[in-house]
């Protein structure tokens, strides 16, 4: 079925393209800076009320083909006042544009009509220029770019968090991080294919993977702080991130980038140094096509970075008695050697043994208590003390690797446009492939643990296992767009595919013993996406001040996959080596010397199970309409409605109305109330694995089973449908031309209802003779179980401002940026399963306070000459740790500011040199307390998404512009 | 396109980037494997305690003693023992009765039985060996406690009552030696001799158990018995009139902090 629908699509393509008409000349000229007459590049010119438009390249010139004459060009660029011009022909023209208000941009997002500035829409929009961005600011990743640039967005690298290690939960307003639609070129990003299931936030939900788009491809970034979904679709409940590609030609951006942590933490807590080193180099060509504007430009990114720790000296136990009998007697006799007899043994080694021995039996403990116990973080632990003596090892061979993981990638992108004839038909395609390996650590598998996971009998001091993960993102959109009649058509596919390999290095599956491999391929997922959008749009500029009409209808395919890893990396195996089932006696299975069952798998991340393996397909169709007027030169008002049917859930409808109303020439009200909806993920519906999570510093084999499965089923769990949204905003936006300020300011309230979420671990119930959800517990091999269900509401409301400030300064021109965001979010209307609700006070932590609920931004730019000068300073809010929300202690992790500074020289036309540094104060979070601190190892918190946790990093870039 | 120097020489630089990018070594330490293991062997003491508790015995019956070795020898290996009583060194024949283990080649265990004689509390370690195992300081413990001596004694030869130790009651119970035992209950002691005594040394098991008297001939005749316990050489008295076959003390045993029993006497 699947190859009858792209060969209908193909043919569709190909009877589409005949469909161009007009075409009339081509416009080209320079636009400069009208203050300095320097030329400005990067400016855009678009035809108003099309979709067709450009940037000038580097010397401020641009050359745009229209389609017909008469036209109005529309010429914008951050910081300066838009101007129209009128052309009746093909001409050059020069444009001088006016210092004036930040943000007055064309933009392509939350409104079908492709002419509006941001201070026109009726809704909040943020235009990010990621390409100056990216040679002026420290951060070089789409996450990185937008957490320290767009208001309320908020992302940061996770730790010690499996896949998510590498796939950065981020989110808009608070919300979730599949409450965010990601657009390309104005067409849907398909998704990760990593569902987050670890403690983190975002717990739960499947994100788009910002980070496999090289920034050094993005022109800039379109981020609507609105709902969008009655436009654009699932997810856009939070809002919409538009990336619009570059489209230069004729010149070869190269840029190479390095840098490095130097912190008072780096490589150890409190000793100083370097670390996260970072090595990156982009380059970005573009090359015209035909002679009618087209261009095909290409970008190739390679990235090296390095790890980050920040944890100190392990404070944990490291050993116990047993291991001091091993290294003395061999694994084997001590193993054999009953506990009186070895915990003898070892305090007759040494006095500090024997003084634990002669404690614990003072105490009337039992041998193997005493054989187990060293004490606690914080206290003397003498038999580690003594035995790291006798091994030569000292507590730093111990530490964990707290931080940023290790990154190697090369991304690739393109963008073409190629002009079919002189009336506008154009073919357009997009698309890359990236390839990302990552390397994170987990939890030290240290000796100590009773229950025999440090292997020992293989690796007497234990092991600190990784996850190398390998994310394959792949993507390609092909389009045509033309006029049929006054009808501009877009007729486009897009596919993307993106998967996740998880391969466990150095590690053990510890029912094997001493013959266990040491590395394992434990299986991993993989997301395909496949979208037709055919979008008809026409603007009447007779109909009141204006009408744009536009619908259109779009037809997606999904499919996830989740492979099985190789039996060694999911199986227990018994004393003879073979697999243990459910029919395996007791006395086959492989105990520890304390007595305790040895987990199968291998640690750290046990691999996925042939039962849990999946392959499921989803198909939805939909159609939308969208009108918006400006009824009279003050007053917009937008209406759109789309309905959607998908496969699995059923149909939903949802409706937008926004307006707009200009009190003045510089004051503008706005506000918007809409419906919204997110389809739950395929991978929220059928994901299901094992895994092991560690809760209060305790290993736990933890299930999260299918919402289809019988687990499911016997819980009366109900099956996955889609969140709603209801969303409201209010704003306005002001100008003051004299101060060169324009100030936008938003409220937002987004209701969500059946907010689709993880539930809190349940355990079997225990009964006696075991009961069927027993059995199934039993047979997953799983202490205690998760779900995904529409589990609960959201409540989120907020307040927005940007201001924007631009001034002449000297010789040079300053730009100052304020923008803020204030928000609150509640859960609100948690359902329960067996009787206790399905969000624990931990996970509503994750959702309502983990991420700072004020955030602040003032950004100053100053260009004077060849001299460019960055002054950025991000107030981040305070933070609570989920892991201590409901106890009698909660703990707040204090505000923070965060300074980026950064000097760029350009010593020629071709050669810039920009140095500087993020978090150049090297201001560090609030430390968790030190009894939760896992012996000096989670020193600052994994569970929250302030800023990280990387300290300063500095960094020098040089880039090559070459023509 | 411009500066040709300028592309070569970035051309000249892109291989060294390459490199450093596509370096796929992982930054794993593998430094924690190291470990030194000596050929340490050990003779030690076999036990299941958990505990440096001393294993409380039911009777005076001999117990084995197992000593294991790690590494199983290749010749026999012989382990003596020490044995203590009260902490002070218990003296074998008088207290005890214990022959040295045997190990035989080839083999990781050896067993020998141990006859306490007297009570008290006796700690047993290995000693000695004939090989050079390290010797563990480990050790069994046992608590010996001192019998209890049950005598029933009457006036009237004509009469013959035997006594019994049982570990349960059922008061409708009679004619022993007729009918079978009530269901869960056992005979843990007795005397059943001909004359105007009966007595027996035991050590009551913890938790209840009855002392039963069978009136042999049934002659029901309201004789007066006396029924006296020693404990530790402390006597007690109960006095029973037999007018038929029945349980006529019930006795609570229960452990003391000290490990040892302790008894409690009811007449029934």
């Amino acid at each position: 079925m699947k190859q009858f629908y792209f060969v209908r699509l193909l043919l569709f393509a190909i009877a589409m393209l005949p469909v161009a008409v007009f075409a009339q000349g081509t416009v080209s000229g320079t636009v400069t800076e009208a203050s300095t007459n320097n030329p400005l590049p990067g400016a855009n010119v678009v035809i108003k009320g099309t979709s067709t438009g450009t940037t000038t390249d580097f010397d401020g010139n641009f050359s745009i083909d229209v389609n017909s004459f008469p036209a109005t060009l529309v010429i914008s660029s951050v910081g300066y006042t838009s101007q129209e011009i009128s052309v009746s022909s093909s001409q050059t023209i020069n444009v001088a544009l006016q210092d004036g208000v930040a943000l007055d941009e064309v933009v392509l997002l939350g409104s079908r009509n492709t002419s509006r500035t941001v201070i026109d829409t009726p809704v909040p929009v943020d235009v990010i220029d990621v390409a100056e961005l990216a040679t002026k600011g420290p951060q070089t990743t789409v996450n990185e770019i937008l957490n320290y640039v767009a208001p309320s967005f908020t992302s940061t690298t996770q730790t010690v968090s499996d896949g998510t290690d590498h796939v950065d939960p981020a989110s808009l307003r608070g919300l979730g991080p599949d409450q965010v639609l990601v657009l390309i070129n104005g067409k849907r990003r398909h998704k990760s294919s990593l569902v987050n299931v670890n403690g983190t936030v975002g717990t739960g939900s499947v994100a788009t993977d910002l980070n496999a788009i090289p920034a050094s491809s993005i022109a800039r970034i379109e981020v609507l702080r609105d709902g969008a979904a009655a436009q654009y679709g699932s997810d856009a409940i939070a809002g919409v991130i538009n990336i619009v590609l570059k489209k230069a030609t004729n010149e070869l951006s190269l840029n190479v980038n390095t840098g490095a942590n130097i912190s008072k933490h780096a490589e150890q807590y409190d000793e100083g140094g370097m670390d996260g080193e970072k090595f990156q180099i982009d380059a970005n060509y573009g090359l015209d096509l035909g002679k009618n504007g087209g261009f095909i430009n290409f970008t190739g990114s390679l990235e090296n970075r390095g790890a980050t720790n920040r944890s100190d000296s392990m404070g944990q136990p490291i050993y116990t008695m047993f291991d001091v009998a091993t290294r003395n007697l061999g694994y084997d006799q001590a193993y054999n050697m009953n506990p009186s007899a070895l915990a003898a043994y070892v305090a007759s080694l040494d006095p500090s043994l024997q003084a634990v021995y002669d404690t614990g039996i003072a105490n009337g403990d039992s041998f193997l208590d005493i054989i187990a116990s060293d004490g606690s973080p914080g206290n003397p632990q003498p038999i580690s003390e003594y035995e790291l003596a006798q091994r030569g090892l000292s507590r730093d061979d111990f530490r964990m690797k707290i931080g940023q993981s290790q990154l190697r990638s090369g991304k690739f992108m393109m963008n073409m446009e190629l002009p079919l004839d002189d009336n506008g038909a154009t073919l357009y395609s997009f698309g890359g492939i990236s390839s990302r390996d990552g390397l994170a650590a987990g939890f030290f598998r240290r000796p100590a643990y009773t229950d025999g996971r440090g292997t020992t009998e293989a690796l007497a001091n234990g092991f600190l296992p990784h996850i190398a993960s390998r994310v394959i993102d792949k993507s390609l959109a092909v389009g045509i767009k033309g006029k049929i009649g006054d009808w501009d058509v877009d007729f486009s596919n897009t596919y993307g595919t993106n998967s996740f390999d998880f391969t466990i290095k150095n590690t053990a599956n510890a029912t094997l013993g001493a013959s266990t491999p040491r590395e394992f391929e434990a299986g991993g997922f993989s997301f395909a996406q496949n979208t037709t959008n055919l979008d008809v749009s026409n603007f009447y500029d007779d109909i009141f001040e204006g009408l744009n009409v536009a619908f259109g209808a779009e037809y997606r395919v999904e499919n996830y996959q989740l492979n099985a890893g190789e039996e060694a990396s999911w199986a227990s195996y018994d004393v003879n080596g073979e697999v243990v089932t459910q029919t395996t006696p007791d006395a086959d299975k492989v105990y520890s010397y304390f007595g305790r069952l040895v987990p199968g798998g291998s640690q750290v991340f046990p691999g996925y199970r042939p039962e849990n393996e999946v392959d499921q397909n989803r198909n939805s169709y939909a159609g939308y309409i969208d009108l918006e007027a400006d009824l009279s030169e003050d007053f917009l008002l937008s209406a759109a409605f789309r309905y959607e049917n998908y496969s699995d859930f059923g149909e939903t409808a949802n409706w937008k109305l926004a307006s707009r109303y200009k009190v003045s020439e510089n004051f503008a009200i706005r506000g918007a109330v809409s419906t919204g909806f997110r389809a739950p993920d395929l991978h929220q519906i059928y994901f299901n694995a094992t895994a092991t999570q560690f809760i209060g510093g305790v290993p736990f084999e933890v299930g999260t089973f299918g919402n289809t499965s019988r687990l499911a089923q016997l819980l009366e769990i109900p099956r996955l449908k889609e969140e709603t949204s209801n969303n409201f905003s209010l704003g306005f936006t002001a100008k003051i031309p004299d101060a060169g300020v324009k100030i936008t300011v938003d409220g937002y309230i987004v209701n969500v209802d059946d907010r689709v979420g993880q539930t809190r671990n349940y355990s079997a119930p225990g009964d006696t003779p075991p009961s069927e959800v027993d059995i199934i517990f039993d047979d997953a091999s799983a202490g205690r179980a998760k779900f995904f269900t529409n589990g609960y509401g959201v409540e989120t409301k907020g307040l927005d401002i940007v201001i924007d400030h631009k001034t002449g300064l000297g010789n040079g021109t300053l730009n100052n940026s304020l923008s803020a965001t204030f928000r609150d979010i509640d859960v609100v209307d948690v359902k329960s399963i067996l009787g206790e609700e399905i969000l624990d006070d931990r996970a509503i932590g994750f959702i309502e306070s983990a991420m700072p609920r004020t955030k602040l931004n003032l950004t100053h730019t100053y260009n004077m000459g060849d001299w460019d000068f960055l002054l950025r300073n991000v107030y981040f809010g305070a933070v609570n740790d989920p892991d201590f929300e409901g106890t009698s202690n909660p703990v707040e992790y204090g505000e923070k500011i965060v300074t980026d500074l950064s000097i760029a020289y350009n010593f020629s036309d071709n050669l810039r040199l920009t140095a500087g540094a993020n978090n150049l104060l090297d201001v560090y979070p609030d430390e968790v307390p030190d009894a939760s601190n896992y012996g000096r190892q989670f020193i600052f918190s994994r569970r929250t998404s302030q800023f990280g946790f990387n300290g300063r990093y500095v960094f020098g870039r040089l880039t090559f512009t070459l023509k | 396109m411009k500066n040709i120097k300028n592309i070569y020489k970035l051309l000249l630089m892109l291989p060294i980037v390459f490199m450093v990018s596509c370096d796929n070594s992982d930054d794993i330490d593998e430094v924690l494997t190291k470990t030194t293991t000596s050929s340490t062997n050990t003779i030690f003491i076999e036990t299941d305690a958990t505990h440096e508790q001393g294993i409380l015995l039911s009777s005076l019956a001999p117990v084995t003693l197992t000593v294991g070795i790690n590494n199983a020898p290749s010749t026999d290996v012989t382990a003596g023992f020490s044995v203590t009583r009260d902490g002070a060194t218990a003296v074998e024949g008088v207290d005890y009765t214990l022959a040295d283990v045997t190990i035989a080649a080839g083999e990781n265990f050896g067993s020998s039985d141990i006859t306490f004689l007297t009570n008290g509390t006796f700690e047993i370690t290995v000693s000695s060996t004939s090989s050079g195992a390290q010797i563990v300081a480990n050790k069994a413990i046992y608590l010996v406690p001192s019998e209890v001596t049950f005598t029933l004694t009457w006036g009237d030869a004509f009469y013959d009552y035997d006594l019994f130790l049982m570990s349960g009651m059922d008061a409708s119970f009679v004619d022993i030696y007729a009918n079978p035992l009530p269901a869960g209950v056992d005979v843990l002691a007795f005397s059943n001799g001909f004359t105007t005594t009966e007595t027996f040394d035991v050590i009551p098991p913890i938790g209840d158990s009855f002392i039963y008297i069978e009136d042999y001939w049934n002659d029901n005749a309201s004789i007066p018995c006396v029924l006296t316990i020693t404990v530790d050489g402390v006597d007690q008295t109960f006095d029973i009139t037999m007018d038929m076959d029945k349980f006529g003390l019930s006795i609570e045993t229960t452990v003391g902090s000290d490990g040892f029993p302790e008894y409690s006497f009811s007449a029934l």
